[in-house]
């Protein structure tokens, strides 16, 4: 049972970190100035319309566009080098949080919540997973076969 | 605690000093032997002072269990290897689709694709994407104006949303057949043999004011079938070129492309304007000045050295156009003095030209204080044939007031039009057609205003009131010039007649003979009367008791005075107005009888009442005084003027005695 557990975990982790790669390569706008871009393109795009937010620039919402898909790549690494539940993963996946969550609200900014795309929705089920698989009680048993320090 | 330290102390200092291996050896050997009973007791395997050495029991073996987990989990599993390397991969490929996507030149891979590119961003109503791929040199400054139209649109409130400034608009493209042939290395031609744009307008999606600008009529769904755009049987096609390694579409090459194919002019030399190095002038100034003396003299060939040749390929082209100019002849005018200043902005420059000569007719002609005079024969006033300058001012002429009336008469700074702007590439300097008339869509599309858009499409309820009038008395007003309305509303009552007087102020004469059109709308917001009557003399019914809006169209910029009376109640120059010369007064009298207009003897008319007969050209109205101030703006000529030139100036062959102008239709 606690084996299938921290499968479980690992497997939303690689599940969740995909998801977040892939994101990368959809349309984060639906339709509308920048619907067919990616990447500093479409951030450049969305500024040039109008809807900057203060305080930001172009070259900063672009490394946090390419921040989320670095770590969900990040994450995959993290549970190949250990697992699911140790620290460095549960770093990453808070990271990689906390990255999507303020993305996405910066694109909904940008563009408006009723044109983003499949982008934004990837990323935020991705994170969903990685959270899940790293921090919740799914395989928490597992630390019974985890040899002490 | 202390005694625990004692009893740590007393194990760790237990037995010999042995090395790590012994240690664990022994242990081992221990282990077994409890395993097999040889032990003091039922597991236990030793003893220091009252601490016994426990052995585990036989189905769970801490210790030697322990050590091989330890040793198991130092053994990666193969599926987690291959997750970090899957994972580093990717973060590499992020990392450099970052990296690429900073340096990338855009366009598309292909001619075809750069064809589709243009079409799924038309697809997905992404105007800013459309512009993308069409060569960055030729639009460099269209992104920003098309970002700029569509901001202004969306603070008129013309579009909901400036991310999605079509939303709305369903276009859809399908079925595209492409035909590529290459023009040249880096140059293609690509023909569109099929294909269907269908478009498609969700009302709801519109904003408020455009659902109403639409009406009930909108346009539902609209097909358009791109084979059938043929221009004298020619395929629909655009040029596309290839540039920083991507393929981008050329409007230039395109439009210079048809150009030549329709009018059978010899293929392009594609790319020399590129290639060559010698092409534009060394400054803004004196690319202007050889624009100008190349012109005067029909120096077709040094005009296409100066127009860029990444922006606008005239160049490429020079064979084709200059023998296309073959049969035109040049303007012939010298240019006797030349100055220009350049505002110059890293690789943009905006020029203002000052310069005067002499035309072929022996006539002046000058660029100055943002007017280009020209000396003209003037076959419209007193004295017939004589020479006047003739003044195109379009800061406050009708060309930007009717035309572009949207832009409205708000001068500009320099309070110049005639202004160019140049572009440096490399270290020479070309002017820029695209720039300027970039620079003037921008002054356009920054002086459009609610008012202006409002009544563009005819929402006038939507425009505020600016007045109640009533009966008998005078209202003043201001217009801006362009094509704004004013509304006004008064109180009337059904069978109740009414009739209007209305006077301007125009100092600078930018009337137009336009006049000010009246439109009335009844108490239901139906439209009663649209015409230039009310104010000559034409008494309207009134349907129905309720509040009645005017609304106003003057055609002018200037203050402006009016009275809306009840028919019973008006003055007498109000219900007999003046009437209209339209052409020669004595001719116009000897035509329409003296009853209707006058000649006096200085040579001038005075009209006396209302004409039937009359010319959208006539300019003639009644001041405050009621005394009538007539100018002559003949609709047709007298005689033939030169091809191509307008008369804009009113002479004036009947005046007040109170000197107040005033113009009609």
């Amino acid at each position: 049972m606690t084996s299938a557990r921290s499968r479980v975990a690992d497997a939303l982790c690689l599940v969740g970190g995909a998801a977040l790669v892939a994101s990368a390569f959809v349309h984060w706008v639906r339709r509308g100035a920048g619907s067919r871009l990616r990447g500093h393109d479409l951030v450049d795009t969305l500024v040039t319309v109008g809807r900057d937010l203060p305080g930001t620039t172009s070259a900063n919402l672009t490394v946090l566009w390419y921040l989320v898909p670095a770590l969900g790549a990040a994450t995959w690494i993290a549970v190949g080098l250990t697992d699911a539940r140790s620290r460095a993963t549960r770093a990453v996946t808070a990271a990689a949080a906390a990255v999507v969550a303020l993305t996405v609200l910066v694109f909904a900014r940008l563009a408006g919540w009723r044109d983003l795309g499949l982008g934004p929705l990837l990323a935020v089920v991705g994170a969903t997973a990685i959270v899940t698989g790293a921090w919740s009680r799914v395989g928490q048993n597992d630390h019974s076969h985890t040899p002490g320090p | 605690m202390s005694e625990l330290n004692d009893r740590f102390e007393g194990l760790a200092n237990r037995g010999t000093r042995r090395g790590v291996d012994a240690v664990l050896g022994d242990a081992m050997n221990d282990a077994r032997a409890a395993e097999r009973g040889d032990g003091n007791g039922a597991g236990v395997i030793g003893a220091f002072g009252d601490l016994a050495v426990v052995a585990s029991d036989p189905i769970d073996e801490p210790p030697v269990v322990m050590m091989e987990e330890v040793a198991a989990r130092r053994t990666r599993r193969p599926w987690r290897t291959a997750v970090s390397a899957g994972g580093l991969a990717a973060l590499l490929g992020v990392t450099t689709m970052g990296i690429a996507s900073l340096l990338a030149g855009g366009g598309a891979d292909s001619p075809e694709g750069a064809v589709r590119q243009l079409a799924d961003a038309i697809e997905h109503e992404d105007p800013l994407a459309a512009v993308d791929v069409l060569v960055p040199d030729e639009v460099r400054s269209l992104r920003n104006t098309v970002d700029r139209i569509t901001r202004r649109a969306e603070q008129l409130e013309l579009v909901s949303d400036v991310a999605a400034p079509l939303a709305g608009i369903d276009l859809s493209v399908a079925d595209l057949g492409l035909r590529t042939e290459e023009l040249a290395p880096g140059y293609a031609k690509v023909t569109i043999t099929g294909g269907e744009v269908d478009a498609t307008i969700e009302r709801s999606s519109l904003t408020h004011l455009m659902q109403r600008a639409l009406g009930d009529d909108a346009p539902g769904e609209n097909a358009l079938r791109l084979s059938e755009l043929t221009a004298d049987g020619v395929e629909p096609f655009v040029v596309t070129i290839q540039h920083d390694g991507g393929w981008y579409i050329s409007p230039a090459y395109t439009a210079l492309e048809y150009v030549r194919i329709l009018n059978d002019l010899p293929v392009a030399d594609y790319g020399s304007g590129v290639a060559a190095s010698a092409l534009g002038a060394d400054s803004p100034q004196a690319a202007a000045r050889d624009a100008l003396t190349a012109y005067s003299h029909g120096d077709w060939n040094r005009l296409w050295e100066l127009a860029p040749p990444n922006e606008l390929p005239l160049y490429d082209y020079r064979v084709a156009l200059t023998e296309g100019l073959a049969d035109t002849e040049s303007p012939n005018f010298t240019v006797d003095s030349f100055d220009a200043t350049a505002d110059v902005d890293g690789d943009t420059a905006t020029i203002t030209v000052h310069a005067a000569g002499t035309t072929e007719d022996g006539g002046n002609w000058s660029i100055d204080d943002g007017c280009l005079s020209i000396d003209q024969t003037d076959y419209y006033g007193d004295n017939s044939n004589e020479v006047v300058p003739y003044l195109t001012c379009p800061s406050s002429d009708v060309f930007p007031s009717v035309l572009i009336g949207l832009g409205g008469y708000v001068e500009r700074p320099d309070d110049a039009y005639l202004r160019f702007t140049a572009v440096r590439r490399g270290e020479r300097w070309f002017l820029s057609p695209v720039g300027t008339a970039l620079d003037v869509v921008d002054y356009i599309v920054a002086n459009a205003d609610e008012r202006a858009i409002y009544t563009l499409f005819g929402m006038y309820e939507a425009l505020p009131v600016e007045d109640s009038i009533t009966l008998g008395e005078p209202v003043r007003g201001t217009a801006a010039g362009g094509y704004r309305a004013y509304v006004y509303t008064f109180e009337g009552r059904g069978g109740q007649e009414i009739v209007g007087a209305f006077t301007q102020d125009t100092p600078n004469d930018e009337s137009f003979g336009l006049g000010t059109l009246a439109e009335l709308y009844g108490p239901d917001g139906e439209n009663l009367d649209t015409s230039y009557g009310m104010f000559y003399g034409e008494e309207f019914a009134l349907p129905a008791d309720g509040t009645y809006r005017l609304v106003l169209l003057p055609y002018f910029r200037g203050d402006y005075e009016f009275s809306v009376y009840d028919a019973q109640h008006a003055p007498a120059y109000v219900l007999d107005p003046p009437g209209e010369c339209t052409t020669d007064p004595a001719e116009y009298c000897a035509d329409h009888g003296a009853q209707n207009c006058a000649l006096l003897e200085d040579g001038s008319a005075e009209c006396t009442t209302p004409l039937s007969d009359t010319s959208e050209s006539a300019s003639c109205g009644t001041a405050s005084d009621g005394s009538a101030a007539c100018h002559v703006e003949p609709a047709a000529p007298l005689d033939h003027p030169p091809d191509g030139i307008t008369p804009t100036t009113a002479v004036e062959v009947g005046s007040s005695e109170s000197g107040s102008a005033s113009s009609g239709p």
